[in-house]
């Protein structure tokens, strides 16, 4: 079917409603992608307002109440050093959020550039980029973030850098297969042929065609950094105690896993809900700006 | 319905409704018409006329709409409510269908003998493939199992004209063409045996040559299987060459049913009309195009009412009301319109005057032609004027070598596209190139635009030399304007029409206000209205897109346009349009134009000379009229026997064979392969290029080609006689 059927009565303006439309009817549509709407706009909720609301600092240690099973006062029970878990939760989404989206944003920035450059550039540039890419590849991502933790030492700052230099190939790889396509397009020719700047094409005709793609990637990301944090921190290469960090809980409650169990489960749920959200979210947002999708009504 | 027996395929009051978040679209809308047993039916409409919903109702792919009312009865069984077995049943053993693009509908991972054989396998077996279907495994049996198929398969290739079924059988479908594709999908339909064949725009996306041959294979198969088939097409002239009856749909119902040669001859309804009216002839070169009025509207409503009334000139205030009726008039003929009488009363008072005014109108376009007739031979210009574009001994080759080792092992496999082409395109002038595809026409558009550099030779614009874009000055770049082939690929989706007509201002340096003006300047020159400006790409047809991309290809005033298959894939009103708006353009402007197409028609209607490329090559080229009524090269002649007329006073000739790959390019002339009239010196000799008349053919015997033209067709001596049917 051709194309010819255009949507040529729709008033202008209308573009706006158009996509809220279908945000609206996705999120109406598909119950998972409003639920990790949900789960992750509540986490940033409580990563932002959290820490104000709580009356407990979360390093700060009270001895005389360590290990109380949960109650009114402290809804999630205290840790083995008398912190407020719930606090310490609190405080912990703050830092993971934090760091997934700092890993993420340069994993974008550099994924994209390699992947924009390689693909408009071509010939050896795009060989050599590439090449970089596949060594990148090879290996397990995990296994390298590790070694660079280790070699860097254990720190926050240094785990983000490990999970941000480890993870921008997959960007790379995805923005310079669209690019690829795209470049061939006829809009990008006519603009060659008016003499546009390739810095301009690549920022006003590739970068917006292109995005769609890491976006998804980028949100369904967040979700595996999170994860990704918490087990260089739970094996101890990441935040160092008394950091209020959800893997550095794991590992403080792993001893205490018969006594109490809310040490260990309230940073394990946390996690997990995180990586959900963000997987659900990913999943919806894939939906959402698919062409596939946008074409089929278009196509009736 | 006056078919004797009860007719193969009987749709009745078809309504096929999308739900959208904007509303129900009825695509179909009460469409009834019948299929008899091996009877060929086209079904003709502009897009959006809900032709493709209802070949795809009958073979139950209507999702992800709905029938919603209406019945299906295909050989006495209702389709509408039958289980989902019953209907794969049938799909698999008396109804298929073929898609316009087989690069979609073929899966690259498998070779198409085995998805031939798949088929048959599923023929042979309907039910056995539920399991797998529902598990979503993908097809996998043991190679023995296939081998009883096997020949079958070669056989169904070579009965769909696939030269040597034997050897590329085991090939994947990129191996093949985009015509033996067709080919390929249209022997996995047969594969079924099926008694009713759903072809959905099977040749649109195919030259005119490959084309008259798919649709020779549709005839044949009716003669040879009694196959029935119900073909999908919105272009006329298809259906003229193929059909033995004709629905004509617009706004999901049929607005006009008949045997063919009696509706396109003399159609009735205002839509039949129009849509015939605006089909290039063969004698209209450069005179302006009837059009229908307006678009195809998005959705049509559900009032009563003619779907047709916003567009037909005779439209009254009943047609907006009054459902119109259904009207026998004979020959079997119904066309659902309540105004026939006044319709057919003034179109024949406006006959008279068409004929006079397409007189005046072709004597309009003389004096434009004689100033430019000297036609290169002897350019009658000013010697101190260059001319704006000039290509000289033009070629470029390709390295189509794959890796580094083979290179080393067996030397570098040389693709050339283009191969020493002249061309000099005089200030004012249109030069039209036309070839199949991969006759390296669109690579000659990359040449002189710059997007590549020549291997060899030289392009120079206005007598300077220019190299690729990015050697290129701003002037240089501003004065070619480019439109090209898919408008909806050639804006970017992301910008305004005002941002996309902006880019070449922007990047000559003007001025936000400056550019405000001229984008308001061009809208209207273009014919769009000013608050087309806000919108987006996507809120545009085709052939408004087309339109912005023609805004933005002039907006600097370039001294050449550079027109790449302007018009392919519009619908016949809108390109009607288009090209009158070109035609226009130019001449107010006082363009010099190129205008390459692989649609002779159209080059032929805007060019006033022509060059035929084959193989990279120039075979042929002279003004215009002389190669449509007097071709010299077996090859122009073949591009212009391919056309689908649709007086149908003739059939269209299928040119033989494809074009061969560039890469292998045949010895002597390197049309022997295909051409008619080769004789043994052709294989040995490349022909010299032989003057006959004004035209100049790369052909041993252009003499004698170009008095067999003449004798051919009688009428093309005296080409404003209207052929006789
Ligand atoms: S019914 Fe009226 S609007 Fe419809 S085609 Fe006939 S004259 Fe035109
Ligand atoms: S030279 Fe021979 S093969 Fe070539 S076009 Fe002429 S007749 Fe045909």
């Amino acid at each position: 079917m051709s194309s010819e059927t255009g949507t040529s009565t729709q008033a202008p303006g209308s573009v706006d409603r158009s996509v809220l439309e279908r945000v609206r009817s996705e999120l109406r549509g598909n119950p998972l992608t409003l639920a990790g709407a949900l789960i992750v706009t509540g986490l940033a909720a409580v990563a932002i307002v959290g820490p104000v609301l709580t009356p407990y600092d979360p390093t700060t240690q009270e001895l005389a109440n360590r290990l109380q099973s949960p109650s009114l006062a402290h809804p999630l029970g205290t840790d083995q050093l008398g912190r407020d878990v719930m606090t310490r939760l609190v405080y912990g989404a703050r830092i993971s959020l934090g760091i997934a989206i700092a890993v993420t944003a340069i994993r974008v920035v550099i994924g994209t550039t390699v992947g924009l450059v390689a693909g408009y550039a071509g010939g050896w540039v795009d060989e050599a980029l590439m090449r970089l890419v596949d060594v990148q590849l090879a290996f397990p991502g995990l296994v390298l973030a590790l070694v660079v933790a280790g070699i860097l030492g254990p720190s926050l700052r240094n785990v983000m850098l490990a999970l941000a230099v480890v993870g921008w190939a997959t960007y790379a790889r995805v923005v310079r297969g669209s690019v690829l396509s795209v470049k061939e397009r006829e809009y990008v020719h006519a603009a060659k042929l008016v003499g546009t700047p390739p810095r301009r094409i690549a920022r006003r005709h590739l970068l917006p065609n292109v995005i769609n793609p890491v976006i998804v990637l980028a949100t369904l990301n967040l979700g595996t950094v999170v994860l990704a944090t918490a087990g260089l921190s739970f094996i101890g290469l990441g935040a160092q105690p008394p950091t209020p960090e959800w893997g550095t809980m794991l590992a403080g409650g792993r001893n205490y896993l018969r006594s109490a169990w809310w040490l260990v489960n309230a940073p394990g749920v946390a996690i997990v809900l995180t990586v959900l959200g963000f997987n659900l979210l990913g999943d919806g947002l894939r939906d959402l700006l698919d062409p596939r999708q946008q074409s089929r009504l278009e196509e009736v | 319905m006056t078919v004797a027996s009860d007719p193969l395929l009987d749709v009745e009051n078809l309504h096929t409704h999308f739900r959208t978040d904007e509303g129900t679209v009825r695509a179909v809308d009460g469409a009834s018409f019948t299929v008899g047993e091996g009877e060929i039916v086209g079904i003709v409409g502009e897009s959006g006329s809900g032709k493709s919903v209802t070949g795809r109702s009958i073979i139950g792919l209507e999702s992800p709409g709905e029938i919603v009312e209406g019945s299906i009865t295909f050989d006495g069984t209702e389709l509408t409510d039958a289980s989902p077995a019953t209907r794969r049943r049938l799909r698999g053993t008396s109804i298929s269908m073929v898609f316009q693009d087989p690069n979609t509908t073929l899966n690259p991972v498998f070779t198409v003998g085995e998805q031939i054989q798949e088929s048959l396998k599923v023929h042979a077996d309907p039910d056995r493939q539920r399991l797998l279907e529902y598990l979503g495994v993908p097809l996998f049996r043991s190679r023995s199992e296939w081998s009883g198929y096997r020949e079958r398969a070669i056989e169904l290739m070579e009965q769909v004209g696939i030269a040597d079924p034997g050897d590329r059988i085991d090939d994947y479908p990129h191996e093949f063409s985009g015509g033996m594709r067709q080919r390929v999908m249209l022997a996995i339909a047969l594969a079924a045996q099926p008694d009713l064949l759903i072809a959905d725009e099977p040749t649109t996306a195919l030259d005119t040559t490959t084309q008259a041959q798919i649709l020779e294979r549709l005839r044949e198969l009716r003669e040879t299987f009694g196959t029935a088939v119900l073909l999908i097409t919105h272009d006329l002239g298809v259906v003229a060459e193929t059909c033995d009856r004709v629905v004509v749909l617009y706004g999901g119902e049929v607005m006009e049913a008949g045997p063919t040669d009696r509706v396109l001859t003399e159609p009735s309804h205002p839509y039949t009309r129009g849509l015939l009216e605006c089909l290039i002839e063969a004698d209209d070169h450069g005179s302006r195009l009837s059009a229908i009025d307006g678009l195809v509207p998005d959705r049509f409503g559900s009032e009563p009412g003619c779907p047709f009334a916003s567009r037909c000139d005779h439209a009254v205030d009943e047609c907006r009301t009054v459902d119109p009726p259904v009207v026998d008039v004979g020959d079997d003929r119904r066309v659902a319109c309540g105004e026939l009488d006044r319709v057919r009363r003034r179109t024949e008072s406006d006959d008279g005057e068409t004929t006079v005014s397409g007189h005046a109108s072709r004597e309009g376009v003389v004096p434009r032609l004689l100033a430019f007739d000297g036609d290169g031979i002897d350019p009658d210009t000013d010697p101190h004027e260059h001319p704006v574009l000039e290509l000289e001994g033009v070629s470029k080759t390709y390295d189509t070598t794959d890796s580094t080792l083979e290179r080393l092992r067996s030397g570098r496999q040389l693709l050339r596209a283009v191969d020493g082409v002249d061309l000099a395109v005089e200030p004012g002038e249109t030069v039209g190139i036309v070839g199949e595809s991969g006759s390296g026409k669109s690579t000659i558009v990359r040449l002189l635009t710059g997007l590549e550099e020549p291997t060899d030779g030289e392009v120079r614009l206005d007598g300077t030399s220019v190299g690729s874009v990015d050697e290129r000055t701003r002037e240089q770049l501003a004065d070619v304007g480019v439109v090209f082939q898919d408008a909806r690929s050639s804006i970017n989706p992301r910008l305004t029409v005002a941002e996309a007509i902006a880019e070449p201002l922007v990047e000559a340096g003007w001025d936000e206000d400056r550019r405000e003006r001229r984008i308001e300047e061009l809208l209207e020159l273009v014919e769009l209205a000013p608050e087309y400006a806000q919108r987006r790409p996507h809120q545009l047809s085709g052939g408004q897109l087309q339109r912005v991309a023609i805004a933005r290809a002039i907006a600097l005033e370039p001294r050449l346009l550079v027109l790449d298959e302007p018009v392919s894939g519009l619908d016949v009103s809108i390109r009607a349009k288009i090209l009158n708006l070109l035609a226009d353009m130019r001449d107010r402007l006082g363009l010099t134009t190129v205008v390459i197409s692989h649609d002779l028609d159209v080059v032929t209607h805007l060019a006033d000379r022509v060059l035929v490329t084959y193989l990279g090559r120039v075979v042929e080229r002279g003004p215009a009229e002389t190669l449509c009524d007097r071709p010299s090269h077996p090859y122009t002649k073949a591009l212009y026997d391919a056309i689908p007329s649709v007086t149908g006073s003739e059939t269209a000739r299928a040119l033989a064979g494809e074009i061969p790959s560039p890469v292998n390019r045949p010895g002597g002339c390197a049309f022997h392969t295909r051409c008619p009239m080769a004789e043994p010196e052709c294989e040995a000799e490349d022909p010299a290029v032989t003057r006959v008349g004004e035209a100049r053919s790369r052909c041993h015997f252009a003499e004698s080609v170009a008095e067999r033209s003449t004798t051919d067709s009688p009428d093309s001596e005296s080409p404003d006689v209207p052929n006789s049917s």
